[in-house]
């Protein structure tokens, strides 16, 4: 018959379709372990891989194996909350002095202050001259379209931030939290990190089968908020201000002369420095303090702890450049002392600033600093035009340490600092071996749990029970391969999701069934209208009931966060595949069994 | 035609006859769910009250009292240890309200010792950022000064550093990450023990900011849901059906949740799910049931709702029978055979199962009958209203 030919094509290319999609998976567990790393790479398995020539690393190509979710491969889970309004609150204080310096462009001598008051989302301007307010043309404003003037005083102006892009900042702070952070963490090379938005301001960042050593490493990397700056050393007050305390320092204290005549004071601690200098650094300058080695043997690298000393520099609290500018940063060796260190470049922007500063500074020193810490801090001895600039590193360390550490800083460097605060709200770390357990004792469950209701079927429904059994053994593999297919990970509760969906594939079945026998018990049907019958009428029951069921299913995925949405997604496919199986496939077995079988009896 | 049956397909019980009873039966059961959720309350799992739970998995010899002194010893003082698995897989399960070495507690006690350094302005504490602490003093103090004061309160591995201007005494305390405590303080009790056996293999904590949105997000999922299935079944059914539907599930989860108190199940995530499940499942039931009653209605002619809805009853018991009982099946392998998370998540369903199933023939049906009444009794007061007005309008 032409239509049964037909209908049954449709059965034979989803299955043939689902096995094609199940293949890297099956490729991949051949040796035993579902973990991407497939057992052998020859025969069909090179149809799903590609060799890295260069690297002769396999990767897979176009269809992806089923992934283990952390609960079952094992891993670390993190969840931070971005403090999204910091961010508003940093674009705000930048603004305000944004402000006052244009319109000291705009007109000379200008007596003017912008104030954002912290927490608000407005910026006060207070003028001088209240006739300074005609400044504030709507061709004026346009260098701050995000402010809205609102009318107040009379010689002062309140610039309101407007809402619209408050909400574009935050959404930008996370979008932005989230692409630092996943930078920082291909640095690390985990496989498969997954760095998701949850919610309006918080990441949930997934390391499955992270070694647990890097654990820590990747919650430092991820945390991170170091900036750097660059920060003027001030040439013409350090002998005056370090000068005043000859004589008068406590003992472990010295002052000593560096870098050719400028005095410093030093000590072996910088604790023990910064809480002398805690109060004593003049306006508008601050303390950085540097490390500085002696060595007992240079050449392998032994200091000599009890003469090396830390030693401070005044430099000016304002920073000229910070890290914001860095468009690249890499590490790269010195040739001459065979010591790595990072090797940065400006944008454009960076790269004038930085012009501008070596150019007005010449022959003064400048320092490079990480918080407080001075990592170098040169001569200028001509201006730097080109954009680039070097860091060197503690050298106190052995070569692979500072290698990790330059490499740790170009990370940071490269990507920047985060755009706002992030704090970690959720953590988990499941280790392998738990994982490998849940495993067994789900799939161990599934096995009995199907084994069982599939017997049950056999008793109760005896041939009829025979195609259910068919059905929803091909209902499995559908499942399996639309996960395979949709790039979904597998999770305890995914698992879970796929049991109940066993339970309403043979819910659906049931419910035809029982139709069918009632169609002959009690309507006195013969077996052909009976079961044409039981088919019809079990089909509303059966669809309303999936679709209750999927309506549940897609609000989870709406609302529910990780494990649950997993469920979700299971649930979801799972339905679509019941639907599939329970209904049509049964049908066309049955029509199929009715068109050989020439008595009047049904075996259900 | 040979068959095994579970109930007779012609049989005519007069199940919805029972409906005062099992309505009694389920107003109880419903009233003390309430009332244990008031006064007892739920066991939050960690997802929702924030806290800390770890799984180590130590030498088979280890006990649990060794556990639990160990876990003290690391000042985890409200620790609950229970065996977690076999005891031959010398697997633990900790939980602890805390998430950071200090709490708002600690945080009086510190405050005490730094007030008797004298000058102490502000102590600022958030319990968003446990692991530090920031000072202000109206002079300078010595960073070790205020470390051993700190120290003295018990807590160690503290670092204290100077924060904000040079010029300001500002200071910043640093608690070591409560993690770290934990698996060096394990490592340190139980030795190769503890390391060679496996170790840490599930650490999880969740702060309390993110305990209540996980809670806030579990609840509007479970309401989200209940509407829009009363809206999907409003439009596939008639008004009649939804008070039903919804009064069935309602009735479902508050006394899940109730015997959830009972049997002592922690509210986590999946529980949550598992809820969800309830729902749907139970739903599932009563859906299959309504689409029979919509069915035999269609032929009913004159014949009363309650009659027709008792035949209903009858013709789906079977199927409602037979699916709950291979349900059961599978669900109480996961139960026996599954460990941990997915075992809570089964027992739940067994729960919801057999609630679900009993909810569909005694809550849904009588409740739709009800509603129908309902209706008609509005309708023929409606009716006697319009004539009322038309005869006075036609007096007037």
């Amino acid at each position: 018959m032409k239509s049964s030919l037909y209908r049954w094509g449709v059965v034979v290319v989803a299955f043939l379709a689902a096995l094609y999609v199940l293949t890297p998976t099956i490729i991949d567990w051949s040796d035993g372990k579902l973990d991407g790393a497939p057992g052998s790479t020859d025969g069909v398995a090179s149809m799903f891989l590609k060799t890295n020539e260069a690297t002769g690393q396999v990767t897979w190509e176009g269809i992806q194996p089923l992934t283990l979710g952390l609960d079952l491969q094992g891993g670390l889970l993190l969840q931070y909350h971005v403090y999204v309004d910091r961010a508003v609150q940093d674009r705000l204080t930048r603004m305000a002095s944004d402000l006052e310096e244009r319109l000291a462009q705009e007109k000379e001598g200008i007596e003017v202050e912008a104030v954002h008051p912290p927490g608000q989302t407005y910026i006060d301007v207070t003028l001088g001259d209240a006739a300074d307010k005609a400044l504030f043309t709507d061709d004026f404003m346009t260098f701050f379209p995000s402010l809205l003037k609102m009318d107040s005083g009379s010689n002062t102006l309140r610039l309101e931030m407007d809402p619209n892009y408050i909400e574009e900042t935050k959404g930008f702070a996370v979008t932005q939290a989230i692409e630092t952070i996943r930078s920082r963490i291909d640095a690390l090379g985990v496989a498969e990190p997954s760095i998701t938005r949850q919610g309006m301001s918080d990441i949930v960042i997934q390391l499955p089968g992270i070694q647990e050593e890097n654990i820590e490493r990747a919650k430092e990397l991820i945390g991170q908020t170091a900036q750097l700056r660059f920060q003027m050393v001030d040439d013409d007050g350090t002998n005056q201000f370090f000068g005043q305390f000859r004589g008068q320092l406590p003992e472990g204290f010295a002052l000593r002369s560096i870098d050719g005549g400028y005095f410093s004071v030093t000590h072996q601690s910088k604790d023990a420095l910064k809480e002398f200098f805690a109060g004593r650094a003049p306006d508008n300058r601050a303390i950085g303090y540097q490390f500085h080695p002696v060595y007992i043997d240079r050449e392998n690298g032994i200091i000599d702890e009890q003469q090396s000393y830390w030693k401070t520099y005044l430099v000016y609290r304002e920073a000229e450049l910070t890290g914001d500018y860095i468009q690249d940063a890499r590490v790269a060796v010195d040739q001459q002392f065979n010591r790595p260190y990072v090797s940065l470049n400006f944008d454009a922007k960076g790269a004038e600033l930085f012009g501008a500063t070596t150019t007005e500074y010449t022959g003064q020193r400048f320092a490079i600093m990480m918080d407080d810490e001075v990592n170098s801090a040169p001569v200028i001895n001509e201006p730097i035009l080109g954009g680039r600039a070097q860091i060197t590193l503690g050298s106190m360390q052995s070569y692979t340490e500072i290698q990790k550490e330059a490499q740790d800083l170009v990370i940071v460097l490269r990507h920047g600092a985060l755009p706002a605060p992030i704090e970690r709200q959720f953590e988990t770390i499941v280790g392998p071996t738990l994982g490998q357990d849940s495993i067994d004792s789900s799939m161990r469950a599934l096995l009995v749990g199907s084994i069982l209701v599939i017997l049950f079927m056999l008793i109760y429904y005896r041939r009829s029970g025979f195609i259910s059994t068919i059905a929803l053994t091909l209902n499995l593999v559908l499942i399996m391969a639309g996960l395979a297919a949709i790039g979904a990970t597998l999770t305890l509760p995914g698992i879970a999701g796929i049991i109940l969906t066993v339970g309403m594939a043979v819910d659906a079945n049931v419910i035809i069934y029982e139709r069918i026998r009632e169609e002959l018990v009690v309507g006195k049907k013969p077996v052909r209208v009976a079961v044409k019958e039981g088919f019809d009428k079990a089909f509303s029951a059966v669809l309303d009931a999936n679709i209750t069921t999927g309506i549940a299913a897609l609000v989870l995925l709406q609302y529910g966060t990780g494990p649950i949405r997993g469920f979700a997604i299971t649930l979801l496919i799972g339905i679509v595949s019941t639907l599939f199986t329970a209904v049509y496939v049964t049908r066309i077995l049955f029509d199929d069994w009715m068109q050989r079988s020439k008595k009047d009896t049904l075996s259900i | 035609m040979k068959m095994f049956q579970i109930y007779p397909y012609d049989a005519q019980n007069d199940i919805i006859g029972k409906r005062k009873i099992t309505g009694i039966i389920s107003i109880v059961l419903m009233i003390a769910s309430v009332v244990l959720l008031a006064t007892i309350g739920p066991k939050w799992g960690i997802d929702f009250r924030g806290g800390t739970e770890l799984i180590i998995k130590v030498d088979p010899s280890v006990t649990d009292d060794e556990v639990r002194e160990a876990a003290a010893s690391i000042g985890l003082t409200d620790a609950s240890v229970q065996r977690y698995g076999a005891e031959s897989e010398g697997r633990f399960m900790i939980q602890t309200q805390e998430v950071s070495v200090v709490d708002e507690v600690k945080v009086e006690e510190i405050r005490g010792a730094l007030d008797a350094l004298g000058d102490l302005d502000a102590a600022i504490w958030d319990e968003e950022q446990p692991d530090r602490m920031d000072l202000r003093f109206s002079a300078q103090k010595d960073t070790a000064q205020i470390e051993e004061a700190i120290v003295a309160t018990g807590l160690t591995r503290v670092s204290v550093e100077t924060a904000g201007q040079a010029e300001e005494a500002f200071y910043t305390v640093r608690f070591q990450d409560l993690q770290n405590i934990i698996r060096e303080g394990f490592a340190q009790a139980f030795g190769e023990k503890f390391t060679e056996a496996g170790g840490l293999e599930r650490l999880e904590t969740v702060g309390p900011r993110a305990g209540e949105q996980l809670r806030n997000s579990g609840l509007v999922s479970i309401i989200v849901a209940l509407l829009a299935i009363l809206v999907y079944i409003w439009f596939r059914f008639d008004i009649r059906y939804s008070p039903g539907a919804v009064g069935a599930l309602a009735h479902d989860v508050t006394i899940a949740l109730g015997l959830f108190v009972v049997l002592q199940i922690e509210i986590s995530l999946p529980i949550i799910a598992a809820v969800l499940t309830i729902i749907g499942y139970s739903l599932n039931d009563t859906i299959v049931l309504f689409d029979r009653i919509r069915e035999d209605l269609d032929r009913a002619g004159t014949k009363p709702l309650i009659e027709v809805v008792n035949e209903a009853m009858n013709e789906t018991l079977s199927r409602t029978l037979i699916t709950s009982l291979t349900t059961l099946l599978a669900v109480t392998m996961i139960a026996i055979i599954g460990t941990g998370l997915i075992q809570d998540f089964a027992v739940a369903l067994i729960i919801g199962i057999v609630i679900g199933t009993y909810s569909s023939i005694f809550i849904a049906a009588p409740l739709m009958v009800r509603m129908d009444g309902y209706l008609k009794e509005r309708r023929k007061a409606q009716v006697l209203l319009d004539k009322a007005d038309a005869d006075q309008g036609a007096s007037v």
